[in-house]
């Protein structure tokens, strides 16, 4: 077995354009510093990776984050199911939406719905909801507490950061949604920050004329890290 | 003979053909009826940002990845949209609804999302999948020069079948671009705003740094601020976070330590950092006494063109001088009646 192993030659596959990198262990990274200098090396994974060509580089990462640091975006529950929606009698209900930006200084989360609460069939709408004096907007938010005031809305609630955007801090606070393809933030932070928790509250209510149906739609969040 | 006939009369009996029809009408219902899950959804992406200079004609060529840490797979819409520097000047962007922020909006026609050299505009995740994916941008000989800031979304795509009245949460994360097509021109701006407080009773003490870019093309900012004491000596350093600064933006810049969540310096200033309503660069100093010179010096850009400005501030600890006077003042006082009680 000694004499039957063959040799394993490492090669450098490149031409006149290209030098091709492959990922390699992460045994070793760092940034050795000095009273003259620093310098900053990744020997293993690249995770800041440089990529080169005629006529381009491409940095894709920050040079700050020195590992592979998923930006991620979790929501506890996709399916908002309000049941059945009796008239004068508000019904909400609440999702958790989670971000952890360890990999970016800074993130927000935009929210939109494809249209109102609407049955597909006959096109009945629930209107966005306008608050008890008629002054709520998407990014406008206004109390809304009366059981007469009709339509659909949403609050945030913070669960851990503070990164619910203004306007919530009253908690019969209610804004509507926008419809897509607008957006408006629903969370944002200029930290770094892991598993940062919101409870997004979806309220309901209709009055006596609104049309039987099945009433759905579907709200669209989207995570974005600054640059 | 005598069971038999007994038998004969209870499976003739109404009674028992209802309980036969009811208990298998609940078989029947149990089996058929559709589960309906409440599940969770996430998704994550790296890197973050790319950034891309170019010159024409290129092929720009670059990976990122996604991945499904949940259990069930994922179908996934991919989407471009233009954006531009937010108003509050924070890193963070506002999306546009059309492409002729772009010196040629047709480009988006040139950048793909492949899959195995397959261009894509959808796909999908399974349970637990981390997946590369490749990310191609072709500039053609004479593209218009200039900035192209845009974002790619990967958002879900949930299917309303439900049978209640509901709302479907569809999640997305997005990857920011800044390609910059050259020949650059000069790199051009400077130091917008330099501010600390005048007077402050103890650290640490926040400093407002915000810089404009008035280059044609974004710009990496690199720099720190040096604190120096009464005497003129460097007393504290602060290093900057190096930010991107978008092509006729401005941007306010966080120090380095910012970014080390988990690190004793950032519990020291994390207070100072969520009582700001802005990103500023915090020198963690507490006890502070006499004047003070903070020296921030910036670098724009790779050409290194530096920019320098100074601003002073006066501190004293004027709460722990009140604490040593009421505690001096009780010591006095007690001291001072018990000599009168022993005259």
């Amino acid at each position: 077995m000694l004499f039957g192993v063959s040799r394993v030659w490492g090669q450098t596959l490149k031409n006149d354009s290209y030098i091709l990198q492959m990922g390699n262990l992460n045994s070793i990274a760092g940034k050795p510093t000095g009273s003259g200098f620093q310098l900053q090396f990744t020997s293993g994974q690249t995770p800041n990776n440089l990529f080169t060509g005629p006529n381009y580089k491409v940095r894709a990462g920050f040079q700050y984050i020195s590992s592979i640091i998923y930006f991620r975006f979790s929501i506890s529950s996709t399916l908002v199911d309000f049941g059945v929606i009796s008239p004068t009698s508000p019904v909400s209900r609440t999702n958790q939406l989670t971000v952890s930006n360890g990999s970016a200084y800074g993130y927000q989360v935009t929210v939109s719905q494809n249209h109102d609460l609407r049955v597909d069939a006959s096109g009945f709408d629930i209107p966005a909801t306008s608050c008890d004096g008629g002054t709520c907007t998407p990014t406008t938010s206004a109390a809304w507490t009366s059981a007469l005031t009709y339509g659909f809305g949403y609050r945030c609630d913070n669960v851990s950061g503070t990164d619910c955007v203004s306007g919530f801090s009253d908690p019969t606070y209610y804004k509507s949604f926008i419809s897509s393809p607008s957006a408006v933030a629903v969370m944002s932070s200029t930290n770094v920050g892991r598993n940062r928790k919101s409870d997004i509250t979806y309220k309901v209510n209709i009055s006596g004329t609104q049309p039987a149906g099945l009433y759905r739609n579907i709200v669209n969040y989207i995570a974005i890290p600054s640059y | 003979m005598k069971s038999y006939k007994v038998f004969k009369v209870i499976f003739n009996s109404l009674k028992f053909k209802i309980f036969v029809f009811l208990l298998l009408s609940t078989f029947y219902f149990q089996l058929s009826t559709r589960n309906a899950f409440a599940q969770s959804v996430s998704l994550g992406i790296f890197p973050p940002v790319m950034e891309i200079d170019a010159t024409s004609p290129a092929e720009v060529k670059s990976k990122f990845s996604l991945e499904n840490p949940t259990e069930q797979s994922l179908d996934i819409i991919i989407q471009l949209k233009a954006f531009k520097a937010s108003t509050s000047n924070n890193g963070q962007i506002e999306i546009l609804d059309t492409f002729e922020s772009f010196p040629d909006p047709l480009l988006i026609n040139r950048i793909k999302i492949k899959d195995k050299g397959i261009s894509i505009r959808s796909f999908t995740l399974s349970p637990k999948q981390k997946k590369e994916f490749d990310f191609e941008v072709n500039i053609p000989p004479n593209e218009a020069k200039g900035d192209y800031y845009f974002t790619v979304f990967f958002a879900t795509n949930p299917k309303p079948d439900t049978i209640s009245n509901s709302s479907l949460a569809s999640a997305g994360v997005a990857m920011n671009v800044l390609l910059s097509v050259g020949p650059k021109g000069e790199t051009k701006g400077f130091i917008d705003k330099f501010s600390s407080p005048l007077f402050i009773d103890s650290g640490p003490v926040p400093f407002t740094v915000q810089v404009e870019n008035a280059s044609d093309h974004f710009v990496p900012i690199n720099g720190e601020i040096i604190i120096e004491n009464l005497f003129g000596q460097k007393v504290g350093k602060v290093k900057l976070l190096s930010v991107n600064v978008l092509a006729g933006s401005q941007r306010l810049i966080p120090d380095e330590t910012q970014i080390k969540v988990d690190s004793a310096e950032f519990k020291e200033i994390e207070k100072t950092i969520t009582s700001s309503n802005y990103p500023v660069a915090i020198w963690p100093e507490k006890f502070l006494i006499g004047p003070y010179k903070a020296n921030l010096s910036l670098t724009f850009g790779e050409n290194g063109e530096k920019f320098s400005r100074s601003v002073s501030f006066f501190a004293f600890p004027a709460t722990y001088l009140a604490v040593i006077l009421i505690v001096l003042g009780i010591v006095v006082f007690i001291v001072l009646r018990v000599k009168n009680k022993i005259n």
